[in-house]
């Protein structure tokens, strides 16, 4: 594994893994974050006739 | 006197004298991408200004290039520098709206399915001789994302900038050509007709607000070296949806993004001289490149593909396709092909969704990337 393949190798697999978890924690963390910050229809309208 | 009238004619053949083959070839090829960008319409903001800049590079004695030359101030002073790539993520962040993906948090990970391309073009890079650092530069245009491309290539192969860019920008303009087939081979007809409901509206202005952050402090952490690439982009995004600085707004995603792009192009047009352009690793380069957007597509399709099982049906696998950067062609590429085996289906928000789920994964797979590589202590 010590040669130029090996170092390819660890790329794609930490690359390919690393892409696909960190957004997938990404998601999750968007899901958290929808629950903090809910949608509430009437605020969000009087939201916009503020601006 | 006579022998100056003579000398100051000759003067005016100096350049049609110097021309090379190789000058010509690159002329033509810069009218080539003028005609796509002017004719066909194929990223026109983009190719007019490639394509001009190769054609200015290639007129012998312009020095275009040249130590001082005009070119190679916006080459060194926003290419070399990374300063360019940065500036239009601000741009790009500030004319993204996010919405269609925080509706449907899951639709992110189409956006990782679909930089797989990077990955699988980089062993096959290696494969073909390339060494790791030039491998890495060429695997990344399956990003299909170019500041992305010229960042990390810049970084690391810098003199395959021009190969990696032309590569990267022609094949964004051509994912409507691209993709449509392999969506085709890999779908069923039943597949194809699958119709995605719109989830009722969930998503608050403070969520909007928030999202840029979160993203930047998550992503940056886990992979720091693409910070300068989604800070920018994310800084664009939360000054749109703060609604606070709506002229630094508005100023990221016109004067800004317009005058970026511009040298940008010119920059990178400029890297299209002849003598070093035209060579066989270039060819290889641009075949390796269409190759790598094709495995994007079929990781994201293939992608789709299990999701749709996994959800019993519910998701369009052709949504799939959309989970790269190219924002928003194959959103665009997915609705339209959506609607060929269904007039009543409307993928297109869906399609949205994985498409800002692609960008976000492609600077992430890029910046996961270059962290290995400074981890490996090879960055």
């Amino acid at each position: 594994m010590n040669g130029k393949f090996g170092y390819g190798l660890v790329i794609t697999v930490v690359g390919m893994g690393g892409t696909i978890l960190s957004l997938w924690f990404m998601s999750f963390v968007i899901g958290l974050l929808k629950r903090l910050f809910p949608y509430r229809e009437e605020a969000e309208t009087k939201g916009k006739e503020i601006v | 006197m006579l022998e100056m009238i003579q000398n100051g004619m000759l003067s005016l053949v100096m350049g049609v004298s110097a021309l090379t083959v190789q000058n010509v070839v690159m002329i033509a090829a810069g009218c080539g991408l003028l005609f796509l960008g002017i004719r066909k319409n194929y990223e026109p903001l983009l190719l007019v200004p490639i394509g001009f800049g190769a054609i200015l590079v290639n007129i012998p004695m312009g020095g275009m290039m040249s130590e001082g030359g005009l070119l190679r101030h916006f080459h060194d002073f926003g290419v070399i520098t990374e300063i360019f790539p940065c500036l239009i993520f601000i741009g790009i962040g500030a004319m993204t709206d996010f919405t269609p993906l925080l509706e449907n948090p899951k639709i992110l990970l189409l956006g990782a399915a679909g930089q797989f391309g990077i990955f699988l073009t980089l062993l096959l890079a290696m494969g073909l001789g390339f060494n790791l650092l030039d491998s890495v530069a060429i695997g990344v245009i399956g990003a299909c994302d170019g500041p992305t491309s010229i960042f990390v290539t810049s970084k690391f192969a810098p003199h395959l900038l021009g190969a990696v860019s032309v590569a990267a920008y022609s094949y964004m303009a051509l994912v409507p050509l691209i993709q449509p087939p392999i969506m085709r081979a890999l779908t069923t007809q039943k597949e194809r007709k699958v119709r995605m409901e719109y989830p009722a509206k969930s998503v608050s202005r403070a969520l909007k607000v928030v999202f840029p952050i979160a993203v930047t402090i998550v992503t940056c952490l886990i992979a720091p070296m693409g910070t300068p690439l989604m800070g920018m982009l994310m800084l664009g995004n939360l000054m749109k949806e703060s609604g606070v600085v709506a002229r630094l707004t508005k100023a990221s995603e016109n004067e800004i993004a317009n005058i970026v792009t511009l040298l940008l192009g010119l920059a990178i047009g400029a890297t299209m001289d002849g003598a070093a352009f035209l060579r066989g690793q270039t060819l290889l380069i641009l075949g390796l490149g269409l190759l790598a957007i094709s495995l994007d597509t079929v990781m994201g399709v293939l992608f789709g593909k299990l999701m749709c099982f996994l959800s019993g049906g519910k998701v369009n696998p052709l949504i799939g396709a959309a989970g790269i950067s190219a924002y928003p062609m194959a959103a665009r590429v997915v609705q339209t092909e959506g609607r060929k085996y269904n007039t009543n289906n409307w993928l297109l928000m869906h399609a949205m969704g994985a498409n800002t789920g692609g960008q976000v994964g492609s600077i992430m797979a890029a910046g996961i990337m270059l962290s290995v590589l400074k981890g490996m202590g090879l960055g």
